[in-house]
């Protein structure tokens, strides 16, 4: 109920008439999967390298359409987040303007909910872009997939700490290591672990 | 690039690795992963099957209509047949929760038409496939051939002289430190003397041995660094036209590689010692040259010769061992009157590594052995002095049973053949298998021709002999996910298909004791047709390779050998290969129950 009256009223502040369909029904059992890759850990400063996103409908990753670009960014990329993400600035050759690549990945997600991993950090470089350009922050329901663990997990630990970290989450649900890291290769271990735990009663 | 990733991931599955670059676009654009928990149905029997199917990481089981159950785990594929038509549609039960590449079924036939080796990989019949397996391993062990190191192999000791020593002190100097040659430090250059050089300066020349050795040294030596290729060294020494190279370590000289060391780390030095068997005096000298036969196995697998001419090799060292124990230890005037066979592997000539000695003795009626028992004790005693374990059940030259007069023997086939229950059919199975090793074949020959006869009219008897197939389950129930990760190899694989191949071979009175020999003999008797010939000489030599593999891992690090295999060792290749090889297994297992009718005994 709440729920859809702030859509109503976000639906109302959109400037780009274009982007309603971000507002429509989102079609049943599916939802996007997305990661960013970005300059480095500050929301303020940092910038969107690239974006990875796959489509997930019931039980299945749909890698068929998934989605991998990358994106020109003003500010230089540091030494460290090269090393984790391993995009060098000769990498970068085929990025896409920021609108254009912002476009592009709306016209992916649409109106369905988005899960992710650490989804806020994701979701807030999101949403410094297109709030100037469309007047308000994506309107997607947003499913945590550590929070999801969280739930399942804290059952079966006494003192109630649970280690969150990716790596300790994709051993525990035992799912494959796709090799290295890069925005499309943990969005689709993020949807294995997304449709592993809707699967599981406790861990 | 993430796309590259999944390519990679991709291409690591055989047979997908055959495709072109293009093509492994193709599928990567029509693939999605798809999810299903424990005891879900990945695909019903009742409905048209429209993909591929590709595990990423957990199992599935599925059954056809006899009751065949089938196990597919990590890299294979799913309802490849079926969307072939080869098969009737199955289903598909997920046993440990599965994730899994799904590729559309018009992509997957496009894939078909457009590659052929893709198509190859689904339609040919398993002994086709094998090879082809095979020719993929081969390629990463004959590179290691062409790799190979000087310091791989022995290195001799130089023995280094002044150039100022007189030949005579040179040359005693060398007997004692056993030196092929000598090298010689002369006004700052190194030169080397060979036998050569000492016999044609000095025994057929006018160098006395007085004179100093730096005088009949050939100088400008010829070397070769420790880290170089040994191929290199065979070069060298074919421009050179030289039998030695000096060896180098950071431009010092540390010894010397012999011509022959070298061909016979290339071909494999099985010659080499069995020249040296025919040349020991005693079964001590034999055992320091039986010492070396695993280091021949290794070698000999690691350049991916097959398992069942390492076996005729092994085979052949090992007669020639028995030969020569045979005249050490048998007296002179007993040889035209006995037969020393050897049995069951060894009789067959498929004993690699040496797990028992199966061995009797044949006498000839009326003749006197004096002192037989002693003798007999002496001999098994040596053998197990040369590494050959006793046997357990005691098949040996040192129990009477196997060491009796021809007629003896030719009794207790009788009382098998009237009582034929387990044991008697085990000891039945040992002799058939006999091949003589020394003394006079004709004994053997005679026992055997006896043996068939009376198995040959006795079908209740040939048929619990065949029962032994059903004593053991074909393993192909693994995927590791059953807690089972060791399986046995010889019961499961090589025993059923070596005993169902030896009960035909006794049905058919086939001469021959090596199972490959029975089946290509069983093959131009028109008993089994030319294609399951094939497969089944090339599955046997498989589970060989696979057991060979095992046994030389559990020797290096230092434990007992034995049959069992850990698959979780495997590749995918090699779980495809052996999964082929346990489905011919099976497929003979099924002929041999209806031709021996063996639901008809109990």
């Amino acid at each position: 109920m709440f729920e859809r009256l702030k859509r109503n009223w976000m639906k109302k502040l959109l400037k780009e008439p274009r982007y309603a369909f971000l507002f429509d029904t989102p079609p049943k059992d599916e939802v996007v999967v997305f990661d960013t890759e970005t300059t480095g850990l500050d929301i303020k400063k940092d910038e969107i390298i690239s974006i990875g996103a796959v489509r997930v409908k019931g039980n299945r990753i749909l890698t068929s359409s998934q989605m991998y670009i990358k994106v020109k960014c003003d500010r230089a990329i540091s030494e460290e987040s090269i090393k984790i993400h391993q995009i060098r600035v000769c990498d970068m050759e085929d990025a896409l303007d920021p609108d254009e690549a912002m476009d592009r990945f709306l016209r992916f997600i649409g109106p369905r909910p988005l899960v992710g991993y650490y989804l806020e950090f994701d979701v807030a470089m999101i949403n410094k872009w297109i709030k100037p350009k469309l007047g308000v922050t994506l309107p997607n329901q947003l499913i945590e997939v550590s929070a999801l663990y969280y739930d399942k997990k804290i059952g079966t630990i006494p003192q109630g700490h649970v280690d969150l970290r990716f790596d300790t989450i994709i051993e525990t649900l035992d799912i494959p290591k796709l090799g290295k890291h890069d925005a499309l290769n943990d969005a689709i271990m993020t949807a294995m672990m997304y449709i592993k735990l809707k699967h599981v009663k406790k861990l | 690039m993430s796309i590259v990733e999944q390519k990679a991931f991709l291409a690591s599955i055989h047979p997908f690795d055959t495709l072109t670059s293009e093509e492994l676009e193709r599928v990567l654009g029509a693939m999605d992963i798809a999810y299903y928990p424990k005891d879900s149905v990945v695909c019903d029997a009742s409905k048209e099957v429209d993909r591929l199917y590709m595990i990423i990481k957990g199992s599935v089981e599925t059954s056809d209509g006899e009751g065949n159950i089938e196990y597919f785990g990590t890299l294979d594929t799913l309802c490849a047949s079926e969307l072939l038509q080869k098969c009737e549609a199955r289903t598909y039960r997920v046993i440990e929760e599965l994730l899994c590449y799904e590729l559309p079924k018009n992509l997957f036939m496009e894939l078909l038409e457009s590659n052929e080796a893709f198509k190859t990989f689904y339609l040919e019949d398993i002994a086709t496939r094998i090879q082809a397996l095979r020719e993929q391993s081969r390629q990463t062990e004959f590179t290691e051939f062409l790799t190979a190191r000087i310091r791989d192999i022995f290195i001799h000791a130089p023995y280094i002289v002044e150039g100022s020593t007189p030949i005579g002190k040179a040359v005693a100097g060398m007997e004692t430190a056993k030196a092929a040659a000598v090298l010689v430090q002369h006004e700052n250059q190194t030169g080397i003397v060979t036998d050569t050089d000492l016999r044609r300066r000095v025994i057929l020349g006018s160098v006395s041995l007085d004179e100093p050795i730096g005088k009949i040294a050939t100088y400008g030596l010829v070397t070769i660094e420790r880290d170089d290729f040994l191929f290199n060294a065979l070069l060298m020494m074919t421009r050179h036209g030289i039998k030695r190279l000096a060896v180098t370590q950071n431009g010092e000289i540390c010894g010397i590689i012999e011509q022959i060391d070298l061909l016979s780390y290339f071909s494999n030095h099985s010659y080499l010692l069995s020249v040296q068997i025919e040349k020991a005096h005693s079964v001590e000298e034999l055992r320091t040259v039986t010492e070396g036969f695993v280091n021949i196995v290794r070698s000999l697998h690691n350049k991916g010769v097959k398992s069942r001419y390492i076996a005729r090799i092994v085979s052949e060292l090992n007669t020639k061992v028995f030969e020569k124990v045979f005249e050490l230890v048998i007296p002179k005037a007993w040889h035209s009157h006995v037969a020393l066979m050897v049995m069951g592997s060894e009789g067959r000539e498929e004993q690699i590594i040496r797990t028992d000695q199966d061995n009797g003795l044949v006498i000839e009626n009326g003749f006197r052995a004096d002192g037989l028992e002693e003798k007999m004790a002496a001999f098994s005693h040596a053998l197990k002095t040369l590494g050959f374990p006793q046997c357990p059940g005691r098949v040996m030259v040192n129990n009477p049973e196997w060491c009796m007069p021809l007629d003896a023997f030719k009794k207790n086939i009788d009382s098998w053949v009237d009582m034929p229950e387990g044991e008697a059919m085990m000891k039945l199975a040992i002799l058939l298998d006999a091949r003589c090793v020394s003394g006079d074949t004709e004994l053997v020959t005679e026992l055997r021709h006896y043996l068939f006869e009376r198995m040959s009219n006795h079908p209740t008897a040939l048929a619990i002999f065949a029962k032994a197939v059903e004593n053991f389950e074909i393993p192909l129930g693994w995927m590791g996910t059953f807690g089972k990760e060791q399986i046995d190899l010889k019961k499961g694989g090589s025993f059923i298909l070596m005993h169902g191949i030896r009960a035909l071979a006794l049905e058919q009175k086939i001469e021959a004791t090596p199972t490959v020999e029975r089946i290509k003999r069983l093959n131009d008797i028109g008993l089994i047709d030319r294609k399951f010939a094939t497969e089944l000489i090339e599955s046997f030599d498989v589970i060989l390779t696979f057991i060979l593999q095992g046994k030389l891992t559990r020797l290096a690090q230092g434990k007992a050998p034995d049959n069992s295999i850990n698959l979780q060792e495997f590749s995918k290749l090699e779980r495809d290969m052996l999964k082929d090889a346990l489905k011919v297994v099976k497929e003979l297992k099924n002929f041999i129950g209806y031709h021996f009718r063996l639901n008809m005994v109990g």
